[in-house]
């Protein structure tokens, strides 16, 4: 799949029916939310080149990487890990930089870790980014006082212990802190815990956890299958405000789970499938919801989902670097529409990673920085954020292989409180276009434009020699007639329209 | 991060790879690279390998924290650089 796209001829048609004038769902800007764990170049050479370094940092953290990011909107950053938050001892991260303990990171390759990048880093970035931290705790190794104790130091307006120990370490006022992991999959990494275990410990857990600055805290419960959701949920939702589970895309075998970027039109075809059926998960993650909590209070946080390929050549395996190409992009089109709409129980999702790691947002090498064409879909879909979602029904082609199919459009939609209507579609086909027929009902439109991200082949990526080579063009494939928006969309393509 | 049927991945990973390991990840990208890649010589390939062990940025006998690589295969390639900031290479 290395030759461009011909130009294919406009096939038969598909069928969108939005209704602009309903709709009460709030799509949360949470779902735009990332994560950032130490494993391979995320953290150090991504987020953090330290004080001394030649790269142009702001006490330690790249500013070229914030400049970027705050384009996204991003709402939040889910931290330390992953599977790093299962060993993480957050006091070995505070104090002098050059007293932190040298530790190894267990569940990464045994990599040394420094611990220059602790508690007042992160949450320093959080505050150059403008977004909410999310920190998950540590159930797998640590204790309840320890993840007590963390808590406190972070958010203690007044005088304790914790409070003190963080004006010694230099910052005075408590930071904002809303969300809070009670573990990382604990079913595996985090313990190998048994569910009847993990509901108990997390029931205990959470007990102590608070926020003293007043706020309330959002406490995330570690999820899993079916039968350990069901449990964890009808045992301890009570206890709870959101539920994470995690979903990744991986096209092969997880000892072959395929290149990045040099793919067939099956792999192609085999990763848009498994990336749609994230959303068989959800409604029967949320269908576990719905008979406990039937007001809707809890959310799914899905809060690591992305692409998973093998390595690129040459890079060291444990690094978990991969290049990202507009197959990612259409990957995170499509997920990005599955969250939006069923965003009355999606409260949060966090893609993997933000850097250099996985179906990453931004990659790195030394001073040189680039967007992926996911970092680009995360952009354009931003709309979306805190918009209301608009109900929106779609038929049409399926994209066929072998005897198996998938809708071949991909649409969300929703009005933001400007009055704004955003529409985004995703043509899952590798190489034919689309077009879309859009009835708009509720509401006159008068007025279209938009901006698509196509790539003049499937495997189009960005590279520090070529780092515009997949960007943003805006977009004269829409238009309307008596009140009827019609869209061309080029084969492996996002848009996003605005409508007035 | 891990997925169910492996229970689990990271436990599985290492960074540290044996030199065995190193020639067949290498052996293996110079033949799906192609003929066409320009290889550095021998002396050039070297000389950036014996800067490489000596720079504060170098893991595990084969890695460079900067951008990843495994420097035995980025070494041997004509046109690529040390990717640091300040590039030794």
């Amino acid at each position: 799949m290395h030759r461009k796209t011909p130009i294919a001829q406009w096939s038969i048609m598909n069928r969108v029916v939005i209704q602009t004038d309903l709709g009460t769902t709030k799509i949360s800007r949470h779902i735009y939310g990332h994560f950032a764990e130490h494993l391979g170049r995320c953290i150090y050479e991504g987020l953090w080149v330290g004080t001394d370094s030649p790269i142009p940092n702001t006490r330690g953290i790249r500013n070229d990487v914030v400049a970027a990011l705050k384009r996204l909107s991003m709402p939040n950053l889910r931290w330390p890990g992953g599977c790093f938050a299962d060993t993480y001892h957050w006091m070995d991260g505070i104090g002098p930089r050059e007293k932190r303990p040298s530790i190894v990171n267990i569940h990464w390759g045994g990599t040394t870790e420094n611990n220059h990048f602790g508690t007042h880093e992160f949450l320093d970035l959080c505050e150059m980014l403008d977004t909410s931290p999310y920190i998950c705790g540590n159930m797998g190794s640590g204790t309840v006082h320890e993840m007590a104790q963390w808590l406190e130091y972070i958010t203690m307006p007044g005088t304790s212990p914790m409070a003190e120990l963080r004006r010694r370490n230099g910052r005075q006022d408590p930071w904002n802190l809303a969300y809070w992991g009670v573990g990382n999959e604990n079913w595996g990494c985090g313990g190998n815990m048994r569910v009847q275990y993990y509901i108990d410990e997390f029931r205990r857990y959470q007990t102590y956890c608070r926020s003293f600055a007043g706020q309330k805290l959002y406490k995330v419960a570690c999820g899993h299958t079916d039968d350990w959701n069901e449990a964890l949920v009808r045992e301890a939702h009570q206890f709870m405000d959101g539920l994470s589970v995690h979903y990744y895309t991986v096209p092969g075998p997880w000892h072959k789970k395929g290149s990045a970027t040099n793919f067939s039109n099956d792999e192609w075809f085999v990763t848009l499938k498994r990336a749609a059926e994230i959303e068989d998960f959800i409604i029967r993650t949320r269908g576990t919801l719905d008979r406990y909590d039937s007001k809707k209070r809890i959310g799914i946080i899905m809060d690591e989902w992305g692409t998973w390929f093998d390595v690129e050549p040459g890079t060291n395996p444990g690094f978990l670097y991969q290049q990202n190409t507009m197959r990612d992009a259409v990957v995170a089109g499509l997920s990005l529409n599955i969250f939006n709409r069923h965003a009355d129980r999606v409260h949060m999702a966090n893609i993997a990673q933000a850097i250099n790691v996985l179906q990453a947002m931004i990659l790195t090498e030394g001073a040189r920085m680039l967007c992926t064409p996911t970092y680009h879909v995360f952009e354009m879909f931003k709309v979306h954020q805190d918009a209301t979602l608009l109900p929106t029904f779609t038929e049409g082609e399926q994209y066929k292989s072998g005897d198996a199919t998938l809708p071949k459009v991909s649409v969300s939609a929703s009005r933001d409180a400007s009055g704004k209507l955003h529409v985004s579609l995703v043509n899952l086909h590798p190489e034919e276009a689309a077009e879309v027929k859009c009835e708009l009902r509720g509401q006159a439109i008068s007025k279209v434009a938009g901006r698509i991200l196509a790539g003049s082949a499937a495997n189009s990526m960005n590279t520090f020699d070529k780092p515009d080579a997949v960007k943003p063009a805006n977009f004269d494939g829409a238009s309307l007639r008596n009140g009827e928006l019609s869209v061309k969309l080029p084969a492996h393509s996002v848009a996003v329209l605005e409508l007035q | 991060m891990t997925r169910a049927e492996d229970n689990c991945n990271g436990c599985r990973l290492t960074v540290r790879l044996p030199e065995a390991e190193v020639q067949r990840l290498l052996a293996q990208y110079f033949r799906d690279a192609g003929q066409t890649m320009a290889l550095a010589d021998a002396a050039e390939s070297q000389r950036r390998l014996e800067i490489c062990a000596r720079c504060p940025h170098f893991l595990y006998g084969t890695t460079c924290a900067i951008c990843g690589c495994l420097v035995a295969i980025r070494a041997r390639i004509a046109t690529r650089s040390c990717p640091s900031a300040d590039p030794r290479w």
